[in-house]
């Protein structure tokens, strides 16, 4: 009887050191930053819709746009260095991907932005962040 | 051929609760939170193409980024699905190990 519960024991210590991974644990501060950055990102468009069309170009959100970036990638390492974190990380390339493709086709445009082109990369990039923010509050 | 909105997104709806079957009553929220969001994005742009408002190509590259938005969606519901599964066992393991530690200590 004494080895049936020795052996138990045992089993159950083994269990108790191998907790199951499938997803990383909750982290508050990540979570923050997510937020944080998707903020400032709806900012820029909030500021381009309230500006007039002359006011719309590039050069005037470029600082804005460049630290966002920034913080997009700081995200990402983050994520990388996250044990159990790799199927974040194609979400966060898309949130990479199309935040640049926006950046990009805003700096490229000769004509300034019309208020319902800003109104759908508004509507876009909400949606593009919206992924992240579930997974993450999916840990809690 | 007319684009209803609507029914395109039911008939996704459909596939995905087909693809998650055994987990769609865990996701069926988040799935549904993606799909009202993506309706009104497509209306908004149906609405502006509609309107001739933007310039020529616009319409295209936002089709395509559905593409990448899509994907980011699934793979969210793939960490919804998976941190349930780990919460339920971890709870069943501390079910476990209590029982353990109440029988050895008995």
């Amino acid at each position: 009887m004494k080895l049936f519960f020795k052996t138990i024991l045992l089993f159950a210590l083994i269990l108790s050191s191998c907790r199951v991974s499938l997803v990383p644990d909750y982290n508050a501060n990540i979570y923050q930053q997510i937020i944080s950055a998707a903020s400032r990102n709806d900012r820029i468009y909030i500021d381009l819709l309230q500006a007039n069309p002359d006011d719309r170009k590039f050069s005037l959100y470029a600082k804005r746009y460049a630290s966002l970036e920034t913080a997009i990638q700081s995200i990402y390492l983050q994520y990388q260095a996250r044990p159990h974190a790799n199927s974040f990380l194609p979400i966060i390339e898309n949130i990479q991907t199309l935040f640049v493709k926006f950046k990009n086709e805003h700096q490229s445009q000769s004509a300034p932005l019309s208020a319902d082109q800003v109104r759908l990369y508004q509507q876009y990039a909400r949606d593009y962040w919206k992924p992240l923010l579930i997974a993450e509050n999916a840990l809690k | 051929m007319p684009f209803n909105v609507n029914d395109t997104l039911a008939e996704m709806m459909q596939v995905l609760k087909r693809h998650f079957a055994q987990d769609w009553p865990l996701i069926k929220n988040t799935a549904h939170q993606f799909l009202q969001a993506r309706i009104s994005r497509l209306a908004l742009l149906a609405e502006l193409r509609l309107k001739n408002q933007l310039p020529p190509n616009f319409f295209a590259e936002r089709m395509q980024d559905e593409e990448l938005l899509l994907q980011s969606e699934l793979h969210a519901i793939t960490i919804v699905t998976a941190a349930s599964a780990q919460k339920a066992a971890r709870a069943a393991m501390q079910i476990f190990m209590k029982a353990v530690s109440k029988a050895i200590t008995f």
